[in-house]
């Protein structure tokens, strides 16, 4: 063979490009090194959006947020406590949803081009809910069921609205622990706030950012071509792509353009896109935890926090990748360079950086995937569920740094069980309301995937019968389907005709009791946190900024989340997994 | 208690905030950026389009079936190269019907590049891909393929009475494919070519020796 690129490096250079695996971990470890960087980097911007103090960008946003809330009639300066806040946010998401619903089942009439089907109420509801909530669970096949007005003010517009909703959320639930004015703001201004001085900034600079790489934007719908060896002309859907991926990343939001969403060689072309794209989807989920140690002045409790998830993050990355690299036996054997899954992912995206994106998109509740989960190996599934099954640690925008803060609740309430010291965080007192409603907030999300589970698993063999795939991969992909949407997450594994009418109220119902149930108790959390006084530091408790209470929050995490879903794994992942590695006694009988 | 005035009130404020967020924020916002991006930077913007002569034939990123054995094959599909869809395979990799596909894809990759170790066979190159319109194939998988895009070359020009010698075709063809091949990650990343730059290159030099005329690709 005459000169090949390869074989032109030194040792070090040939060594990577060959050894795969070696350098898939140095990949995820680079890119875990990278995320956390941009983090830490806007933690100090989040902190100040948390304790009220003036940003930079101030001077430009307060006469947009200043004009908005005077169309609106809204006062900033009333302040509202839970009741008031709670009642504002699920009304404003209630009035979000209903107009974007209405907008989608009724424009039909005005904007559809001829021959574009239209969407059933069911599959409508699906969709506005999943998106109004942060799930962005992808009942449909897009673009080819949306308009370019659909795709603008629908999908981007309620991606803008869930992103806001959830930081506003986060704004108020930080500000109850700070003050104790009995008060946890104006949700209104909260939200503009967070739109305005936060997440249209950032998606702005990511959707410039992914331009450049390659990822199209533009104000048609269609790039017109004639294929080679064709005789037709093809309609290729496209649109504001760039647009919907920045804000679909830095929302945290996950639902794509595209069917196979960032897998989608115009949405992520190339490692530099999905390096942004990661970065993109855990930099406010990230910065919020370093900026809640900041607004609460102990720099060591975001720290320790920190320290757990990237924890969850190192092991769901890994587990994904080893499992994605080591592959099915049977498929290896076949003879050729086997190399690892490659299917359903990209040549330009590879093995680790899938992985890597995969278990990153279930750990926010981002919920994009730039390769098919449909056709992961079960250990590497497992690596994805696993981080679902756990609520999303890291989270999505706001709603990360309040699920983190009711395990640490709950943490505080068992330790000073163990070892018999007062319940404390910050010098507040932990007492039987918080506990009470951490613990609520906590059964919620593993009972309305468990119940779904058994309804359809017991009671539906008509349903049943949609799937392609054998016994245990139907209870990991009806697991994984509930999951995602208890979780808010959105990630879509498949296997089935999800798009039945069954399947759309259903995920909607989980959808819309894993959003607002949770928030609300966790605001009354913060409610309650904002009534206290802090007290004066005694030393009579324990720190929870103390590695031995991180290392307890990571268990209590385990335990809580993965416990409880245990037999469901079994039977599912785990079962597939021991049996396409020949570890099973009498796995013939499956 | 919060009274109905009040409820009202929240219902008026919901309302206006909604409509300005999701005109703003949904509409306006984006078509603005997208306008800018078309006139800025038209290229990237606009799909990294293939023009041939003033032709759209398809995009950069888009692989598209090549059903000729003088050009480099993309990747199996799922979805047979739709470029107005996407899709992965259905199954589960554990499943038979995912590992007898990937037997057909393996029998099939042997049969149009004779003469090839199956051992030296890159697994992207016969299975199939997320999107199932990816572009790309590992560097390995393009060397492979070479030798036969070569003779068929050569082959092809033959039989319309142009001579190109194959030390020619395969200088044109290596460097064609050093040229673009890029990494996946720098340093640690494994090497890729993309299909449709290779065969662009070699459509574009059929045309240019005579051998082809630009409307037999139509």
């Amino acid at each position: 063979m005459s000169s090949t690129v390869v074989s032109s490096g030194n040792f070090w250079t040939t060594f990577f490009v060959n050894n795969r695996v070696v350098s898939g971990v140095i990949i995820i470890a680079l890119y875990l090194a990278i995320l956390s960087f941009f983090g830490y980097l806007i933690a100090p911007y989040i902190k100040k959006i948390y304790t009220g103090e003036n940003t930079k960008l101030r001077k430009y946003t307060d006469p947009i947020i200043g004009t908005i809330e005077k169309l609106a009639g809204v006062d900033r300066n009333e302040t509202y406590s839970f009741k008031g806040y709670f009642i504002s946010l699920i009304i404003f998401n209630f009035v979000a949803g209903a107009v974007t619903f209405f907008f989608l089942i009724f424009q039909g009439y005005f904007f559809r081009a001829p021959g574009q089907s239209v969407m059933s109420p069911s599959l409508a509801f699906n969709t506005i809910v999943s998106f109004l909530t942060n799930t962005n669970l992808q009942h449909y096949s897009s673009p080819s069921v949306l308009t370019y007005v659909d795709l603008s003010i629908v999908i981007i517009g309620l991606m803008f609205i869930s992103a806001g909703t959830g930081f506003a959320a986060s704004m108020a639930f930080v500000r109850g622990i700070m003050n104790d004015d009995k008060k946890l703001g104006n949700f209104f201004h909260d939200f503009l706030v967070a739109i305005f001085d936060l997440i249209l900034p950032l998606s702005l600079i990511a959707t410039v950012l992914l331009i450049i790489v390659g990822v199209p934007d533009v104000t048609y719908s269609n790039i017109i071509i004639h294929p080679f060896f064709g005789r037709l002309t093809v309609n290729i859907p496209v649109g504001p792509v760039a647009s919907l991926e920045g804000i679909k990343n830095i929302g945290t939001n996950g639902g794509g353009f595209y069917g196979a969403n960032a897998g989608y060689p115009f949405e992520n072309p190339n490692w530099i896109s999905n390096l942004i794209e990661v970065v993109s989807f855990t930099i406010i989920p990230i910065g919020s935890i370093f900026a809640l140690g900041q607004a609460l002045n102990n720099r060591k409790f975001g720290m320790m926090i920190y320290g757990v998830i990237m924890a969850l993050f190192v092991f769901s990355a890994l587990m994904t990748f080893f499992g994605e690299i080591a592959g099915i036996p049977a498929m290896a054997n076949l003879g050729f360079n086997y190399g690892g899954n490659f299917i359903g992912k990209e040549t330009a995206i590879g093995i680790s950086q899938s992985s890597i994106f995969a278990s990153g998109a279930t750990l926010t509740s981002t919920g994009a995937a730039n390769s098919a989960l449909i056709d992961y190996t079960p250990a590497g599934i497992l690596g994805v569920l696993f981080p679902l099954l756990l609520n999303d640690p890291l989270g999505g925008v706001g709603t990360g740094v309040l699920n983190i803060f009711t395990y640490v609740i709950f943490t505080v309430f068992l330790i000073s069980l163990m070892v018999g010291k007062l319940p404390e965080i910050m010098s507040l007192k932990v007492s039987s309301k918080e506990i009470k409603y951490s613990t609520y907030s906590l059964i919620t999300h593993p009972l309305i995937i468990i119940i779904p589970l058994g309804v359809v698993v017991l009671l539906s063999p008509i349903l049943m019968s949609s799937f392609i795939n054998t016994k245990p991969d139907q209870i990991t992909q009806l697991l994984y389907e509930f999951a995602s949407a208890a979780s808010n997450n959105g990630s879509e594994m498949g296997g089935f005709t999800t798009n039945s009418a069954f399947f759309n109220i259903m995920d909607g119902i989980i959808i819309l009791l894993g959003r607002y149930p949770i928030i609300g108790f966790q605001l009354v959390i913060a409610q309650s946190f904002a009534t206290k006084k802090p007290k004066v530091m005694y030393g009579r408790t324990f720190d929870i900024g103390s590695f031995w209470f991180g290392l307890m929050l990571f268990f209590t995490m385990i335990l809580l989340g993965l416990l409880s879903f245990f037999p469901i794994l079994a039977v599912g992942p785990l079962l597939a997994w021991g049996k396409s590695f020949s570890l099973l006694i009498g796995g013939g009988l499956l | 208690m919060v009274e109905w005035k009040n409820i009202l009130k929240i219902f008026k404020r919901s309302l206006i905030v909604t409509v300005i967020s999701l005109v703003l924020l949904g509409l306006v916002i984006p078509t603005a950026t997208a306008f800018i991006a078309e006139k800025v930077d038209p290229g990237s913007a606009n799909g990294s389009q293939i023009n041939i002569n003033g032709k759209i034939y398809g995009s950069y990123l888009l692989a598209q079936a090549f059903n000729r054995s003088y050009f480099f094959q993309p990747r199996p599909s799922a979805i047979n190269y739709n470029q107005t869809e996407s899709g992965a395979p259905c199954c589960s990799p554990n499943t038979n019907a995912s590992i007898n596909q990937t037997l057909k894809n393996l029998n099939q990759f042997e049969q149009m590049n004779k003469n090839v170790s199956i051992s030296q066979i890159p697994g992207e190159m016969i299975m199939e891909s997320d999107s199932g319109l990816d572009p790309n194939i590992p560097l390995a998988g393009a060397y492979l393929e070479e030798h036969r895009v070569a003779q068929s070359i050569i082959n092809l020009s033959a039989s319309r009475n142009v001579t190109l010698t194959l030390t020619a075709v395969n200088q044109f063809l290596y460097m064609e494919i050093n040229s673009t091949a890029k990494q996946t990650f720098p340093v640690f990343g494994s090497y890729y070519v993309n299909v449709m730059y290779l065969d662009v290159g070699i459509i574009n030099l059929l045309i240019k020796e005579g051998v082809i005329k630009q409307s037999s690709f139509d």
